[in-house]
């Protein structure tokens, strides 16, 4: 372990085209980014690349044919990375997991860090179209994104826990971060939530996918990741301030 | 919501799905996540304030969830519906 108590296990060195975009889903609320990366990570076939292994986490190993692995994972294909978490962040991590995806986003050379989270709405299941808006800590992504017309600004609010941190941290580095961040429930999972932000992101990166299997497998996919939940629920509530919201 | 939140840990066996809760100036919302379950399927027992959702979904997955309603909710008249693959229960608020 290095001073700042990760370590990187690489399992193979990617040859990634360029402009390279980092993806970062961490459990947050609805699980919105947690589910959209794993669902690219799915249906791209992405290749395995590093595993991360991160000090001060609640220790889970995660059992996939028989076989343990570290929650953090990194994948990539084409000009694509994708992190996914299966371990809730707690509060006293934040900084740690931030500077960690600052460190992968130099080390690959990354032209922009996209960060995907829900905004919790309390009448979430009334709501007829999901709104979805971005956040960016750079200008010229913003003025990028403005001429792009994919989400709407999010022009006042609060971002909080892991990706504040993400956003903070990568502006200090100068490093471009953008947000996407998708109208949701905070304490279930939203499939259909991750969907409007796939849309998004594979628009902005510039590949096509569809979402049709991410919406057919709702249910399994709810079912699967209840626990995840729950524990993201925890950390959440173990924040010392607000949750996203505009 | 923790002003909400009187839930009770279930048996032994069963799930406690995954539920959260918002109001607005005529009713309280409980929506609560089972995959794979029809309202059909869905017990709801309510002996004054508290009511009990028990249920076997069709993967055989047995879910039950009790909880206190507030004093100003009438429990009696809790309608249950299934929106967007999550039940839905509307208690209205009383007077």
């Amino acid at each position: 372990m290095n001073n700042l108590s990760y370590e990187t296990v690489m399992l193979e060195e990617p040859n990634l085209s360029k402009p390279r975009y980092l993806l970062v889903g961490l459990p947050d609320a609805g699980l919105v980014g947690q589910i959209a990366s794993e669902y690219l990570i799915r249906e791209l076939s992405m290749t395995e690349t590093a595993h991360l292994y991160v000090q001060k986490l609640p220790v889970i190993a995660q059992i996939s044919n028989g076989l343990a692995k570290p929650p953090i994972r990194l994948y990539h294909w084409q000009n694509l990375l994708v992190l996914n978490s299966w371990v809730a962040i707690p509060p006293n991590s934040v900084h740690e997991v931030a500077s960690m995806v600052c460190d992968i986003a130099s080390k690959f050379d990354v032209y922009t860090l996209i960060s995907v989270t829900g905004i919790p709405i309390s009448n979430r299941l009334d709501a007829e179209k999901l709104n979805v808006y971005w956040v960016s800590n750079d200008e010229g992504l913003a003025q990028e994104m403005g001429r792009m017309g994919l989400a709407s600004k999010f022009d006042e609010g609060y971002i909080a826990g892991p990706y504040a941190q993400i956003l903070l941290e990568s502006k200090r580095r100068k490093l471009r971060n953008l947000v996407i961040t998708v109208e949701s429930f905070l304490d279930l999972p939203d499939p259909e939530a991750s969907a409007v932000a796939v849309d998004v992101i594979s628009n902005f990166v510039g590949f096509k996918i569809s979402t049709d299997n991410l919406l057919k497998e709702a249910e399994g996919i709810r079912s699967r990741i209840r626990g995840l939940m729950e524990e993201t629920k925890r950390s959440i509530s173990g924040r010392t301030g607000p949750t996203t919201y505009a | 919501m923790s002003r909400l939140e009187r839930i009770r840990s279930s048996e032994a066996g069963d799930i406690t799905p995954l539920y959260t809760i918002y109001e607005d100036d005529n009713s309280f919302y409980y929506i609560i996540d089972i995959p794979y379950v029809e309202t059909s399927d869905v017990n709801v027992k309510i002996e004054g304030n508290k009511v009990e959702i028990s249920c076997v979904n069709r993967k055989g997955h047995r879910y039950k969830l009790s909880f206190k309603v507030p004093p100003n909710a009438s429990a009696n008249d809790l309608k249950m519906t299934k929106v967007k693959g999550r039940l839905k229960l509307s208690i209205p608020k009383k007077g």
